[in-house]
């Protein structure tokens, strides 16, 4: 139900742009947070990600799905936030599985375990898992190869299977 | 679509799903596309009134010197004296008062 707004906001009414910003804002935010990793950063990048489409908004043609446009937006102004950021330190396995053993319960240790994967990788996860996006639609939101995003997931299913079962 | 309740990574995936933590992220986006929005309507009013002045500049050179030779000069002087002119005005204007044709 995105595009009938998409009219109105381009017709002049700006306050239209809400019902998309409400619609897509938790899909926006948890790609986000998968590559820049903290809250703060998130914020910051979804807000970037919602204004950058706003301005773009009479370029989006109709030829890919609003919400991977949109998607595609979000994930280049989480990549454009984590540019600004120092590069992270390398965690060490014995660090990771210290900061694992003192979890509290199973979802805190698969947090964890996201957090500390690499940005492409978790934000495949987000995308295929939690969003449901096939490998294609992966390809339109991260402009990534196919063949790319098909190793980056295999990876990140690696990982994630290595640390969460050891 | 192969993330059946059955692949441990499609489980650990939606156990990990937290809420967006911010309540209010629709209205703290909104307020920045309204700023952008006001901003880019300035931008628009400035390149009118710039183009306006600068196409009254040229009308005025050529009625002022005529057909003569030099007269394209002295009309490109004139538009580009009227769009500086037009730039100071419009600047000072916005540090003096909120004109309401400033303000959205």
């Amino acid at each position: 139900m995105t595009h009938p707004w998409i009219k109105e906001i381009l017709s002049g009414d700006h306050e239209a742009f809400r019902h998309i910003v409400r619609a897509h804002q938790d899909r926006v935010w948890a790609i986000a947070l998968s590559v820049v990793k903290y809250p703060d950063l998130a914020q910051d990048a979804v807000q970037n990600a919602f204004v950058n489409a706003f301005l773009k908004l009479r370029t989006y043609s109709g030829s890919v799905p609003f919400e991977a446009w949109l998607y595609r937006i979000a994930v280049n102004a989480a990549l454009q936030e984590l540019r600004k950021q120092p590069p992270l330190a390398e965690v060490s396995a014995e660090e990771l599985e210290a900061e694992l053993e003192e979890a509290h319960d199973e979802s805190e240790r698969i947090r964890i375990v996201l957090a500390k994967l690499k940005p492409n990788e978790a934000l495949a996860l987000q995308l295929h898992y939690l969003d449901g996006f096939s490998i294609q639609e992966i390809t339109l939101i991260t402009g990534w190869s196919e063949s790319n995003a098909k190793v980056i997931l295999h990876r990140a299913r690696e990982s994630m299977r290595k640390t969460m079962l050891p | 679509m192969n993330t059946s309740e059955h692949d441990p990574i499609a489980r650990w995936m939606k156990a990990s799903q937290a809420p967006i933590p911010i309540t209010d992220m629709d209205a703290l986006v909104m307020a920045e596309v309204r700023a952008v929005a006001r901003m880019k309507a300035r931008q628009r009013r400035y390149l009118v009134f710039a183009w306006t002045s600068f196409a009254v500049g040229l009308v005025t050179g050529v009625w002022l010197s005529g057909p003569q030779y030099g007269g394209l000069a002295t009309s490109v002087a004139v538009s580009v004296a009227l769009v500086f002119a037009f730039d100071a005005v419009w600047r000072q204007s916005r540090e003096w008062f909120s004109h309401p044709l400033l303000v959205d």
